[in-house]
């Protein structure tokens, strides 16, 4: 009873659950350009799923799947529909799904959700012992709507693993589109919950851990690096968006109303179109856009700790073009970052003390 | 359309809620706490006990009243400088006594003994002004302590001449006037409070001394830097609260006759509590006699209604004590809290559907397709001009356009390389035309519209209109003036694009999208001004027809323009030309193939046309989301339309990056060249018109000897 009423008055007031405020971007996490500065690996035209290993830094891009190496891009597949996970195992063996519910696995998948849902596949990766972990983004929505299911509220994602021999397990369910799984060592895998902004732990068993909470954007893809992780983060949250996402009816209408490039919603590209819609803030004076304006797209690298403690971030800010960060992955030269934005894969060199 | 948004459209239109802001904003509005205090106080004792309210009651508690509210405005002067004067009870009993003694004991004329009890009251006040004002003293521990003084020289004196000074020796007609009489029913020291808050309200509002003692008690450091005297009107403060007790005083003795040890004692309470719970600040500088006025009745109905209901004795101060605790409260929060509540409350959405958009993508057909016409378009001032909204040129080629400095720069023709301030008007000045004479006409946003002489005299032709009746805000004043042209018989005809927000909040007014502006006519003729359409959506851009009888006009938020007829045979009609357009229209100004060519600032874009339907979402929205974060419509892509006189589109010029001229709010043909203007660029623009007459002006458009 307490709780109905709080709530009621939190939801007067615009308080607790009911308020607009994000996470100040203060200490580790002020703004830069360095992203914006960062050398170029690669252009490609929608990069994702960076795979570091030996015989090159291997992505999905579009319908394609590519492989970088030694400063050239060749393609090594192409489908008729975009490819929506990737992963390659030490050994060379891929996992691809597809935007069509196609699934390349190397192993059969018994018991795994088939047919449409998945189309829905977020993630792949395989781990130490040779299994498979399949992230499902949302059992209602395919992977190219992460906004829709966001403004939905969605939060009937899962993650599968399927083992050497092809037995499909769900490790976990109710996930608020999970992004691509990260193993871990000890058995457990790290997989971001975009919708939610937070990073979970989740043990063999299924228990999850919270490890990080109130991220200041959409977590994407993990990478593990020297004393740690890396975190993408795809998109910023934004004020209004975060107001609009407490305001199911509007959603409702603007899903149904609107073509899904104009939404309130967070975005993979900076402006592209005058049909989008604009903050006040991010109105041009004098010719110039502020980068501290508000903005439903941005590019966003967090080197954590082994403890999940912030250590530093590259940013590309509202007046910058390396925005939707999805992807990276930890290569000899640096941290590779897949800007879908920019279309292209960036190296963050970031010198020796933080040297991912 | 569906039920609901039917509903919502008739609960937007006719629930007025832009009012309640409206009301917010006004300085009277902080009369509103005490009155509603009054009236509940009035109608919770009208429902204990239906006699303590009666005309009788009140009617005698009239003498009582005086000397409250006398005591009272006193102790809203020091109150209002900053202060608190403790000691009005003690001058009250020692005037009181004064008199007494002087007119009972030794017999001394009555207008003597009143002097005498008015000056020493004013003595105290001094003393404590001396301190207080330019001895900088605290003033709670000064007045206390000259409030104990002076009561304990009042008690020492009545101690001897207690029976003595109640027993008259002579009498005074004045006194028994004083004493007895009524004038048309109504105690003549009613009248004389009456006469005091009259004359202390013309002082607060309209003298020099009322300032200032508002200016020091808002910020004393202020008024220290603008050069007030601040001591000497702190001291005065004092002087005149002392002279006021002291008036209070004698009516006192004038009722009573009388004087004991008990005389005065607690009035500074009754007084702090009158001007605190009639809403004078504690903290200084907000209050007025109004409100003095409402605190002593609100007190004086408390207290005797305490003492009548037979409440045991020390029921009195406690009533007092828990209105002034509670009117402490009322003033710290309301104090603190009406900015963020008007802000939160002021912008009030209404509900528009806005027709469908037509389509602008390229290669679709529609006559708004998107091209890159504009890309090359060649840039005169770059960073050297701050907002030219509306530029124009002279017969001999030069380029004016006003800047967000209150300037109106001039860049002289042939190759706009160099340029000057032409004057310094202030505000930021807008829309510009030239009139027959040759001479400029400007918009000035905050300020009205201004007449320029070639030679660089400044003229302010008008600022304000009728006032309408049913408006909270004073719509006389012009707010936001924004664009003119010349009727052939020399009337202006201009828009104010809203009477409710200033220059620079005009996106605001987007979100609300209410009929918040007008067209303004202004004849110098006859220098009157009037209001001819009101309730328009940002009406903005206007340029007359070529029949010399109409003109039209651009309704920014509406995405429309409209045709009015001034004169003629359709005279007094509204005509909508295009009603459906893919962007929000600024200014519109004339072509060289008969038609106009209207700027569209900003493009609309599908959520904002949502949500324009859904005015208490928007409403929510600008409670929550900081302002920086609201959505707006898109206003960093614009683009130029040519229409014909029936709407119909000729042309349209786009530059699809936005990036070489971001926003355009207007556009001059001006010998084959379009000039463009964007009042939030540090640019203005330049493009050549592929065909356009290389001799066509607009001033001969005007004169009729060219399209």
């Amino acid at each position: 009873m307490t709780g109905v009423l709080t709530d009621l008055r939190d939801r007067f007031f615009g308080r607790g659950r009911h308020s607009v405020t994000l996470p100040p971007m203060d200490g580790v996490m002020r703004p830069n350009t360095a992203l914006d500065m960062a050398p170029v690996l690669a252009e490609a035209e929608a990069p994702d799923h960076l795979q570091a290993g030996a015989g090159g830094l291997w992505f999905s891009s579009g319908s394609a799947v590519c492989r970088l190496e030694a400063g050239r891009t060749e393609t090594v597949m192409r489908y008729p529909a975009p490819v929506t996970a990737l992963a390659r195992a030490a050994d060379g063996r891929l996992a691809i799904a597809r935007a069509d519910g196609g699934l390349d696995l190397p192993m059969p998948a018994t018991g795994l959700p088939g047919g449409e849902a998945r189309r829905a596949i977020t993630g792949l990766a395989f781990d130490a012992e040779g299994g498979c972990l399949v992230a499902f983004g949302s059992a209602r929505n395919p992977a190219d709507a992460w906004q829709k299911d966001l403004l939905e509220g969605g939060a009937t994602g899962s993650l599968w693993r399927v083992s050497p021999s092809g037995e499909a397990r769900q490790i976990a369910s109710g996930l608020a589109w999970p992004g691509p799984p990260l193993p871990l060592a000890d058995g457990s895998v790290l997989i971001g919950e975009s919708s939610a902004a937070r990073l979970l732990q989740i043990g063999p068993g299924g228990r999850r851990e919270v490890r990080m909470t109130n991220l200041p954007g959409y977590p994407a893809g993990l990478a593990l690096r020297r004393g740690g992780y890396a975190l993408c983060l795809k998109a910023p949250r934004n004020q209004l968006i975060e107001f609009i996402l407490r305001e199911p009816a509007f959603c409702a209408d603007m899903i149904r109303s609107v073509p899904q490039d104009y939404w309130i919603a967070p975005s993979l590209h900076p402006p592209r179109s005058f049909l989008e819609p604009l903050q006040g803030g991010a109105l041009k004076q004098l010719g110039q856009m502020k980068p501290w304006a508000p903005s439903r797209s941005s590019g966003l690298v967090v080197l954590i700790d082994g403890a999940f403690v912030p250590e530093r971030s590259f940013h590309s800010r509202a007046d910058g073009q390396a925005h939707g960060t999805v992807s990276c992955a930890v290569t000899d030269e640096g941290l590779a970052v897949a800007s879908v934005g920019a279309a292209r894969i960036l190296l963050l060199t970031p010198g020796e003390r933080n040297a991912p | 359309m569906s039920l609901r948004s039917t509903l919502s459209r008739l609960r937007y239109r006719y629930f007025p809620d832009h009012i309640l802001g409206e009301i917010l904003s006004k300085t009277w509005i902080d009369n509103a706490i005490p009155v509603a205090i009054l009236v509940l106080v009035l109608a919770g004792l009208g429902l204990w006990d239906g006699d303590l309210v009666s005309l009788r009651s009140l009617t005698g508690m009239a003498p009582q009243y005086a000397e409250t509210l006398l005591v009272t405005l006193g102790m809203v002067f020091v109150l209002l400088a900053g202060g608190i004067d403790l000691s009005v009870g003690s001058v009250f009993a020692l005037s009181n006594f004064i008199v007494l003694a002087l007119f009972n004991m030794l017999g001394l004329p009555i207008g003597v003994a009143i002097a005498a009890a008015i000056l020493a009251g004013g003595l105290v006040g001094a003393v404590n002004g001396v301190l207080i004002g330019y001895l900088k003293l605290r003033a709670f521990l000064t007045t206390l302590v000259t409030m104990i003084i002076v009561k304990s020289v009042v008690d020492l004196l009545l101690l001897s001449f207690a029976v003595r000074i109640a027993t008259p020796v002579t009498t005074s007609t004045f006194w028994d006037f004083l004493s007895f009489d009524t004038v048309f029913g109504i105690p003549p020291s009613i009248l004389f409070a009456i006469v005091c808050a009259v004359v202390g309200h013309i002082m607060l509002t309209r003298l020099r001394l009322g300032w200032r003692i508002l200016a020091v008690g808002g910020s004393r450091r202020s008024a220290y830097n603008a050069g007030l005297p601040v001591r000497r009107t702190i001291a005065l403060t004092y002087v005149m609260s002392g002279m006021l007790a002291a008036a209070a005083g004698v009516l006192y003795a004038a009722r009573l006759n009388a004087a004991g040890s008990d005389t005065g004692v607690g009035l500074e309470i009754v007084a702090v509590t009158a001007a605190v719970v009639g809403g004078n600040s504690l903290g200084g500088g907000r209050g007025s006699v109004t409100k003095a006025v409402l605190g002593a009745i609100i007190v004086l109905v408390v207290t005797n209604s305490v003492v009548r209901l037979g409440l045991p004795a020390g029921g009195n101060s406690l009533a007092l004590g828990v209105i002034l605790l509670l009117a402490v409260v009322i003033d710290v929060k309301w104090v603190k809290n009406r900015g963020k509540l008007l802000s939160s409350v002021y912008v009030s959405p209404a509900w528009m559907q806005l027709p469908a958009c037509p389509p602008t993508a390229e290669g679709s057909g529609s006559p708004y397709a998107l091209n890159d016409k504009l890309a090359d378009v060649q840039l005169i001032g770059l960073g050297e001009i701050d907002g030219p909204e509306d530029p124009i040129l002279d017969e001999a080629g030069n380029l004016y356009a006003g800047t967000r400095h209150g300037d109106i720069i001039r860049f002289h023709a042939p190759d706009f390389t160099t340029h000057e301030v032409f004057v310094h008007i202030g505000g930021h000045p807008l829309g510009l035309t030239f009139d027959r004479q040759g001479n400029l006409l400007a918009c000035v946003a905050g300020m009205g519209v201004y007449r320029i002489t070639p030679e660089r005299e400044i003229l302010r032709l008008t600022d304000q209109t009728n006032r309408s009746w049913l408006s909270v805000i004073d719509d006389s004043r012009m707010r936001l003036a924004d664009d003119l042209d010349v009727a052939p018989d020399g009337r202006i005809f201009f828009s104010e694009a809203t009477i409710r927000f200033d220059m620079s909040d005009w996106m605001v007014d987007a979100l609300e999208a209410r009929g918040n502006g007008r067209i303004i006519c202004h004849d110098p003729a006859t220098g009157r001004t009037r209001t001819i359409l009101p309730h328009l959506r940002f009406p903005n851009g206007i340029a007359m027809c070529r029949d010399g009888q109409s003109f039209l006009f651009a309704e920014t938020w509406g995405c429309s323009i409209s045709r009015y007829w001034f004169d003629g045979p359709r005279a007094g009609q509204v005509e909508v030309v295009v009603a459906d357009l893919p962007g929000y229209p600024d200014n519109i100004n004339r072509a060289s193939d008969g038609g106009y060519w209207v700027a569209l600032v900003g493009m609309r874009t599908p959520a904002f046309d949502l949500m324009l339907t859904n005015p208490a979402l928007r409403k929510r929205m600008v409670e929550r989301v900081a302002p920086d974060e609201w959505l707006f419509p898109n206003m960093n892509y614009g683009c130029v339309i040519r229409i014909d006189e029936t709407g119909r589109v000729t042309d349209c010029l786009w530059d699809r990056t936005g990036r070489n001229h971001p926003m355009i709010t207007s556009m001059r043909e001006h010998r084959g060249w379009l000039y463009l203007g964007g009042v939030s660029n540090n640019r203005i623009g330049r493009y050549r018109i592929p065909g356009a007459d290389p001799d066509w002006t607009a001033a001969a458009s005007y004169r009729g000897e060219a399209a």
